[in-house]
C-alpha cells in the first residue's frame, strides 16, 4: 500500500528573516475564491465612493490679467507654456508649472480676438479688434526681449475675430467678414473665401487633413473649406449659431461644434445630415471647446460658468467643474499631456483643473498603478449597477444650473410628448419621422 | 545570435499559448479556470461592429487569462495532495489502521493523530478555524477550550457552567461564539466574554458566513437569525414554523443557509426572503445533518431513515443514496470531496460519492472510544477531527485537504501583522447580506426574464409597492367613499396592466423561436 499524506514544511511558507518580504503562495482555482462576483462588486462600489472622496480637481489659477481672458493657445512643444489674450489687448505668456508670467505684451488696442502658435513653437500670430494681425517670435530660451516687438504687422480692413495656424506649413487663417489665408512672410492674403455677406466668428484647421479648414458664422452655419481650392466645400446650418469648432485629433473627419443653444454637436463631415451625437448638459451658450490629445474626450466652457468634460460618443458630460468666483468662460484648452484642463474666464483668471478629478498626480509605484488599473476595470465592469451608476454620476451643481437643467429637460420632454401626440392623432404617415438630431440641422448647402 | 536560439524561445506569447493548448492535460486545466461560460454569448449575430469588437476582445481575454492560470499551476502548486494507492488487488484501503498510515507517513504527520481524553464534560462539539490552525472544543457541560492543535498550545480554557450546544469561530481565530443554555455568547481568544447576544435564545446550531460577516443561528423554536458581527446588528430573522432546528449548514459557494427539519425536508434560506428559496423533501424521518461541498454543487444529507443521500443542488436532483447501519450523527465534506460521517462510535470516510457510479465501500473507517457527536475535516490538512463523549480524537485521512494555499484568501502561516491587515481588508470588502442569492453569478449577467418578476428572481421580496397618493379635492369630492372609489380605480388599472403584461409574456413564451431572434430590450416595449 502506497500512502502519501500532505505534509508542509513551514519554511516554504514563512519568510526567513524579518528583512525578507512575506511569501505569498497562490492558488488560482476558482473554488478557492467564492463569491467572486459579489466581492468584485463591493470593490467596484468602494472604488467609486473613493473616487468621490478624492475628487479635488482644482489645482490653481493663473492670475495677472487685468481684464477677462478671451483666447488661449498651447505651445506645441513645451507642456508648461501657455499664451493668453485678454479683453484689454494684452497677451501674457505663462509657465503653468511655476504658475508665473514669463512676459506680458501690450499687443492690441481693444480685444485680443485670437492667438495661434505655429507647429514648432517658434512664432505665434495674434489678431485683434483693432484690425491688426501681428506675428511674434517665441524665443527658444524662454527669456523674452523687452520691450517685445512683433516680427511683422499687417493692417486689415475690418476687425478680425479669430485666427488659427496650419499644422505644418507657415500658413495661417483669419476671419472677420471673410476667411483669409495668409503666408507668414507675405503681407497680402494668399486667398480669401466668402459665402454671402456675413460675419465669420471662428476658424479652425484640421490637425490631420491639414488643408481642411472649418469656420463658424453668424448666419448659424458651420462651413468647411479646402485651402487648395478657390471656393468653400460645404456648409451646414444649425438652428442657432455655433461659437467654436474643435477637430478630433485622432479621427480626421470628426469635429465638435459649441453652440449658442447650450448643446455641443459632434459631426462626421462625410455625413452632415445629422450630428453623430448631441452633447446636452450646458444650460447656456457654449463658447469654446477643445479636444483631449487622445481624441476620446473634449472639454467645453460657456456662459453658464461651468467647465464640462464630455466623452466624444456620450450624450451627457462625465464631469462638471465650477467655483463660486468663476465667471463666464471664453476659452478652454486641454493640455498636450492629456492630464490637465485650462479655463480662461471673464474674472481675469486662468484656472488649472485635473482632467480626471480624483487622479493622483506624480509618479506611482508599480503596485499602486496595478491596483488602480484593476479598480478601473472593475468600475467599468459594474458601471451599470444602479448604486454604482448613481454614485458615479452624481455631481453637486449651483442651484441656478440645477433649476435651468430641469427646465431644459422638461422642454425636451414636452417636445417629445407633442410629437407623440401629433403622430397619434394624425393619419398614419402624414407626420414625418424626425429625430431631435435631424431637427437640429436646418439645411446643408453644397 | 538570434538564429542560434532554440525555435521555442523565439515564439510569440500567443503562439506559445496555442501550443500549450494542444496538450490535452493543459486543456483540461484551462476548463477549470475558464469563467466565460458565465457570460454566454448571445446566439444572435452582433451587427454593431464596435460592440462586436468589444465582445470578441473580452472573449479573447477570458481565454488568455484561463490559459495563463492553467500554465501558472507549474509555479504556484508547491504541494501534491495526499493519496492511498493499493499496490495489488488484494489490498483494500478500508483495512488500513491509523497506526499503519502514520507509520508510513513523514514524522511530522504523527502529530495529526492524537486523542484528548475528556470523559467528564462531553460530548464535545468541535470547530476548526478557517485557516485550520486553531481548534475549538465545546463540551456540552460548559467546558470550552481553544488551542493550536498542532503544537497543543492552549489559547484559553474556560468553564461557562451551563449547557453549551454549539461553538463556532468567527472570521478568524481571535473570536468565537458559543450557543449556551439560554443565549449566544461571544468570547475572545483569551476566553474573555465580549458580548452576550440575548436576542439569540436557545440556539441549537451556529454557522458563520465569513465573507458577509454574518453569524447565523438556528434555535429550538424554529427561528433562523442573521447577525452582522462587524456592526452588531441583526440583519434578519426568519420564523421557519417548522419545529426545532437541529441541522444547519451554509453553502460556501453562495452563502445560502440550509436547514434540516423534523419532517425530512431541507430548506434553503437567504436573508432577504422570509420564505425559503428552496424546499425539498430529502428523507423519511428527521434530517440529522447536512453537508455541502465547497463548490456548491452537491449536498449530502443524513436522515433518521438511516440513509445518506447525495443531491445535485444546481438541479435539485438526487445523485446517490446508500443505507447505513444507523442514523448518522454528523456529516462533513472535505475540501477535496471526501465524505465523512459517523454513527454511534463508528466513523466512515467515503470517496467519490458525487459520481453516480456506486461507491459501496468506505475509503477508511475508524472506531471511537465514545459516542460521536460532531466531526469536521481540518481545512488544508489531511486530518479529520472527531468530537465525542469521551473527548476529542484527530485522525489522518490522506487526500482530504486542499494541498495549495492561497495567501490572499486564508493563510495558515500568516503573521500577526498580516492577520491584522487581512482583517481590515476583509471588512472593507464585506459583502452586503442582500447579495446572498442562489445564483451568485447573476450579479454579472443581464436579467432577461419578464420585468415584473425581476425582484423576485433576485431573491428580494422586500420591494415596496408604489404608494397611492390621492389628490384632495373640494366640494365633497374627497369624501371617504369617493376617495375609496378613486383608489380602487387606480388599483384596477394596475391589475389590468399586470394582466396585460402576463398575457404578453405567455404569448411570447408560446412563440419561443421568434423570441430568440429578438433583443432582450424588447421586453420594455409596450
Amino acid at each position: 500500500m502506497k500512502i502519501k499524506v500532505l505534509c508542509r514544511n513551514p519554511k516554504d511558507y514563512v519568510r526567513e528573516s524579518s528583512r525578507d518580504i512575506h511569501k505569498l503562495p497562490r492558488n488560482l482555482n476558482p473554488s478557492m475564491h467564492p463569491h467572486e462576483a459579489a466581492r468584485e462588486y463591493v470593490r467596484a462600489l468602494n472604488a467609486t465612493k473613493l473616487d468621490k472622496v478624492f475628487a479635488k480637481p482644482f489645482i490653481g489659477s493663473l492670475s495677472g490679467h487685468t481684464d477677462g481672458i478671451h483666447c488661449m493657445s498651447k505651445h506645441p512643444k513645451k507642456l508648461s507654456v501657455l499664451l493668453s489674450g485678454s479683453h484689454d489687448g494684452e497677451i501674457k505668456v505663462w509657465n503653468i508649472a511655476s504658475r508665473r508670467t514669463l512676459t506680458t505684451i501690450s499687443a492690441h488696442s481693444g480685444f485680443v480676438r485670437g492667438l495661434a502658435m505655429n507647429n514648432d513653437g517658434s512664432r505665434f500670430v495674434s489678431v485683434g479688434d483693432d484690425s491688426i494681425i501681428k506675428l511674434w517670435e517665441y524665443p527658444d530660451h524662454s527669456l523674452f526681449p523687452s520691450p517685445h516687438q512683433p516680427l511683422s504687422t499687417i493692417l486689415g480692413s475690418t476687425a478680425f475675430t479669430s485666427v488659427d495656424h496650419h499644422q505644418s506649413d507657415p500658413i495661417f487663417a483669419t476671419c472677420g467678414d471673410k476667411v483669409e489665408i495668409w503666408n507668414e512672410t507675405h503681407s497680402e492674403p494668399l486667398s480669401s473665401f466668402t459665402w454671402g455677406p456675413d460675419n465669420i466668428t471662428h476658424v479652425k484647421f484640421n490637425p490631420i487633413q491639414t488643408n481642411l479648414l472649418s469656420s463658424c458664422a453668424a448666419d448659424r452655419s458651420i462651413a468647411l473649406y479646402d485651402i487648395r481650392q478657390s471656393s468653400p466645400l460645404q456648409k451646414v446650418v444649425l438652428s442657432l449659431k455655433s461659437n467654436a469648432v474643435a477637430w478630433n485629433p485622432m479621427e480626421a473627419f470628426h469635429f465638435t461644434a459649441a453652440n449658442e443653444d447650450g448643446n455641443l454637436y459632434t459631426f462626421d463631415m462625410r455625413w452632415l445630415k445629422r450630428p453623430k451625437c448631441i452633447h446636452m448638459d450646458h444650460v447656456n451658450a457654449v463658447l469654446d471647446v477643445d479636444y483631449s490629445p487622445t481624441g476620446q474626450e473634449f472639454v467645453s466652457g460657456g456662459f453658464d460658468k461651468t467647465v464640462r468634460i464630455f466623452r466624444e460618443d456620450w450624450k451627457h458630460s462625465r464631469e462638471v467643474y465650477h467655483t463660486k468666483r468663476m465667471q463666464r468662460i471664453f476659452s478652454v484648452r486641454w493640455t498636450n499631456d492629456s492630464t490637465y484642463v485650462l479655463s480662461g474666464s471673464d474674472d481675469m483668471n486662468i484656472r488649472i483643473w485635473k482632467a480626471r478629478a480624483s487622479q493622483k498626480l506624480g509618479k506611482l509605484t508599480n503596485r499602486e498603478q496595478k491596483s488602480l488599473d484593476y479598480l478601473e476595470k472593475l468600475k467599468e465592469k459594474y458601471q451599470s449597477h444602479p448604486q454604482i451608476h448613481r454614485i458615479a454620476r452624481h455631481r453637486n451643481v449651483p442651484r441656478t444650473i440645477k433649476a435651468s437643467a430641469k427646465e431644459r429637460r422638461e422642454i425636451l420632454q414636452a417636445r417629445r410628448r407633442r410629437r407623440q401626440n401629433m403622430v397619434q392623432h394624425s393619419a398614419p404617415g402624414t407626420v414625418p419621422k424626425k429625430t431631435l438630431a435631424e431637427e437640429k440641422v436646418i439645411e446643408i448647402i453644397e | 545570435m538570434l538564429s542560434s536560439l532554440p525555435e521555442e524561445w523565439k515564439e510569440t506569447e500567443k503562439k506559445r499559448e496555442e501550443r500549450a493548448l494542444e496538450d490535452p492535460k493543459t486543456k483540461e486545466k484551462v476548463i477549470r479556470y475558464d469563467r466565460r461560460s458565465n457570460h454566454s454569448r448571445p446566439k444572435k449575430k452582433i451587427k454593431y461592429f464596435q460592440l462586436k469588437h468589444l465582445v470578441d476582445k473580452s472573449e479573447e481575454e477570458g481565454q488568455r487569462s484561463a490559459t495563463h492560470a492553467a500554465r501558472a499551476e507549474l509555479i504556484h502548486n508547491l504541494e501534491e495532495p495526499g493519496l492511498i494507492v493499493a499496490e495489488n488487488s488484494n489490498e483494500r484501503t478500508i483495512d488500513l489502521t491509523q497506526e499503519e498510515i502514520v507509520g508510513q507517513a513523514p514524522l511530522a504527520v504523527a502529530t495529526q493523530y492524537f486523542n484528548i481524553k475528556l470523559n467528564e464534560l462531553g460530548p464535545y462539539s468541535i470547530n476548526y478555524s478557517r485557516s485550520g490552525r486553531q481548534l475549538l472544543l465545546g463540551g456540552s457541560k460548559g467546558h470550552i477550550a481553544s488551542f493550536d492543535w498542532r503544537s497543543k498550545n492552549l489559547g484559553c480554557e474556560i468553564q461557562v457552567l451551563e449547557t453549551t450546544r454549539d461553538i463556532h469561530y468567527l472570521h478568524n481565530e481571535t473570536m468565537f461564539a458559543a450557543a449556551q443554555k439560554q443565549f449566544v455568547y461571544i468570547y475572545d481568544r483569551t476566553g474573555t466574554e465580549l458580548h452576550r447576544i440575548s436576542k439569540m435564545m436557545s440556539v441549537n446550531k451556529l454557522g458563520f458566513l465569513p465573507y458577509h460577516f454574518l453569524l447565523v443561528s438556528a434555535n429550538e423554536y424554529g427561528v433562523l437569525s442573521y447577525l452582522d458581527v462587524s456592526i452588531g446588528q441583526f440583519i434578519s430573522r426568519h420564523y421557519t414554523k417548522m419545529g426545532p432546528l437541529r441541522a444547519l449548514s451554509s453553502n460556501p459557494h453562495n452563502g445560502v443557509v440550509t436547514l434540516g427539519h423534523h419532517n425530512g425536508t431541507v430548506s434553503m434560506w437567504t436573508p432577504n426572503m422570509s420564505k425559503p428559496a428552496v424546499k425539498m423533501l430529502c428523507h423519511r424521518g428527521r434530517v440529522s445533518d447536512i453537508a455541502i461541498d465547497r463548490e456548491g454543487r452537491y449536498m449530502v444529507t443524513g436522515g433518521f431513515d438511516a440513509k445518506i443521500r447525495v443531491w445535485d443542488i444546481r438541479q435539485y436532483k438526487p445523485v446517490n443514496c446508500f443505507p447505513i447501519a444507523s442514523p448518522p450523527s454528523s456529516l462533513d465534506i472535505s475540501q477535496r470531496g471526501l465524505l465523512a460521517f459517523g454513527y454511534g462510535s463508528r466513523c466512515e470516510i467515503w470517496k467519490d460519492v458525487f459520481s453516480q457510479s456506486e461507491p459501496y465501500t468506505p475509503y477508511l473507517k475508524y472506531r471511537l472510544s465514545g459516542q460521536l457527536h460532531k466531526l469536521q475535516f481540518c481545512p488544508f490538512e489531511d486530518c479529520l477531527g472527531l468530537g465525542h463523549s469521551n473527548g476529542f480524537t484527530s485522525i489522518v485521512v490522506p487526500g482530504a485537504g486542499e494541498a495549495n494555499i492561497d495567501g490572499l484568501e486564508v493563510n495558515p502561516y500568516q503573521s500577526k501583522r498580516q492577520r491584522q491587515e487581512w482583517e481590515v481588508k476583509a471588512l472593507l470588502e464585506k459583502i452586503p447580506a442582500d447579495l446572498i442569492m442562489l445564483e451568485p453569478q447573476n450579479l454579472t449577467q443581464v436579467y432577461t426574464g419578464p420585468i415584473e418578476a425581476e425582484n423576485n428572481a433576485q431573491g428580494n421580496d422586500k420591494v415596496k409597492k408604489k404608494k397611492i397618493v390621492l389628490k384632495m379635492k373640494k366640494r365633497g369630492r374627497s369624501t371617504p367613499g369617493k376617495l375609496a372609489s378613486r383608489k380602487q380605480k387606480i388599483l384596477d388599472r394596475r391589475a389590468r396592466q399586470l394582466l396585460k403584461a402576463k398575457l404578453r409574456s405567455t404569448k411570447a413564451k408560446g412563440d419561443q423561436m421568434k423570441m430568440e431572434d429578438k433583443s432582450i430590450l424588447d421586453r420594455f416595449k409596450s
